[in-house]
């Protein structure tokens, strides 16, 4: 009777420590943000991430206009990767989506990536894992507040172009084949 | 002479394996290219530029390529002629086997008598593409936005 109270103790602590290890895989409990939301809180409590907050010396119109602008030049495309001297020949597809909220007190620019190295999680949308946030709102004559909300340092180089773009110092798009 | 023949057979079964053709620039050089490009010690980068004639919303057909490897090209793309013009971001690993292509196209009908710039740039993983049609002392007059067609010319994939 021990014996089997004991079996059954383990068998419990096993199949909870599968179901704490695959809380961690797919990207903490509770699973990926399902919405832009998700993102900001679980950037606002990640121990080694932080919101990124600036103020730049430009209008909110100016910058809500830029970045509608390279949200159309930039970030509508597609990425066909193939590795040929792998040991299996293989091809896939990475997609990006966007999601523009716009009104007069705020611009929020939604980021999810589809595909690719990170781009699969369990749990995760269907358009894809939440990667980044931008929020923008006026914060006085020809200055705009920005709030960078980005998933994990693999973002970092859409996280640059994002800076640039709100900023208007580098109105470059991205390679969105590296991370 | 065997061996020069033998190289030079083989230079030509690449080349034309590559399917790539030298664009054979026409008429006046209306278009300048100005190109930076710079790689990094573990990425190869280069750009290219593939010229298309238009014939419809989805028929091109391919006029040839030029190899951006110079700060400044001029080119002559027919007047009065729809013209896809295809700028590719070519890296490559230098010490493993993996690339990826970029592609930034736009597509414009050239006014006859007037000049184009298309200034074309790949530094640290972001590029730009910017092609404006100039005035006569080189100001900009229209800048020509990115294409976003339904359809792509076939590719070599």
């Amino acid at each position: 009777m021990n014996g089997s109270a004991s079996q059954k103790h383990k068998m419990w602590s096993f199949i909870a420590f599968v179901i704490l290890l695959s809380g961690c895989a797919v990207g903490g409990v509770g699973g990926p943000p399902q919405n832009a939301e998700g993102l900001r809180e679980f950037v606002r409590i990640a121990p080694f991430r932080g919101v990124e907050s600036f103020e730049v010396a430009r209008s909110f119109q100016e910058v809500t206009s830029t970045l509608r602008e390279k949200n159309k030049e930039c970030l509508a495309v597609i990425v066909n990767w193939r590795c040929i001297n792998c040991i299996f020949n293989t091809k896939g597809t990475i997609t990006f989506k966007t999601t523009m909220v716009t009104n007069p007190n705020r611009t929020e620019l939604h980021f999810q990536r589809k595909g690719g190295s990170g781009g699969f999680e369990i749990g995760a949308p269907p358009d894809g894992p939440y990667r980044i946030v931008l929020d923008a709102v006026p914060s006085g004559p020809n200055r705009t507040k920005i709030d960078l909300y980005v998933r994990s340092i693999d973002d970092n180089l859409l996280r640059n172009a994002f800076r640039g773009w709100v900023r208007g110092t580098n109105l470059g798009c991205p390679d969105m084949t590296k991370r | 002479m065997r061996i020069i023949i033998s190289v030079m057979s083989l230079a030509i079964a690449i080349s034309g394996c590559s399917g790539l053709k030298t664009y054979p620039s026409t008429g006046d050089h209306n278009l300048l290219v100005r190109t930076k490009v710079s790689g990094s010690f573990s990425t190869k980068v280069e750009a290219f530029l593939h010229v298309y004639r238009l014939q419809g919303p989805c028929n091109f057909e391919y006029l040839g390529t030029v190899k951006l490897n110079r700060d400044e090209i001029r080119l002559g793309i027919s007047p009065r002629q729809s013209t896809y013009l295809k700028f590719d971001f070519e890296t490559s690993a230098r010490f493993a086997n993996t690339s990826s292509t970029v592609p930034y196209s736009v597509a414009l009908t050239p006014q006859l008598g007037a000049q184009y710039t298309a200034d074309v740039s790949y530094v640290d993983s972001v590029y730009s593409v910017v092609v404006r049609k100039t005035g006569p002392r080189g100001t900009a007059e229209r800048f020509i936005e990115r294409s976003k067609l339904n359809c792509q010319p076939p590719t070599d994939d």
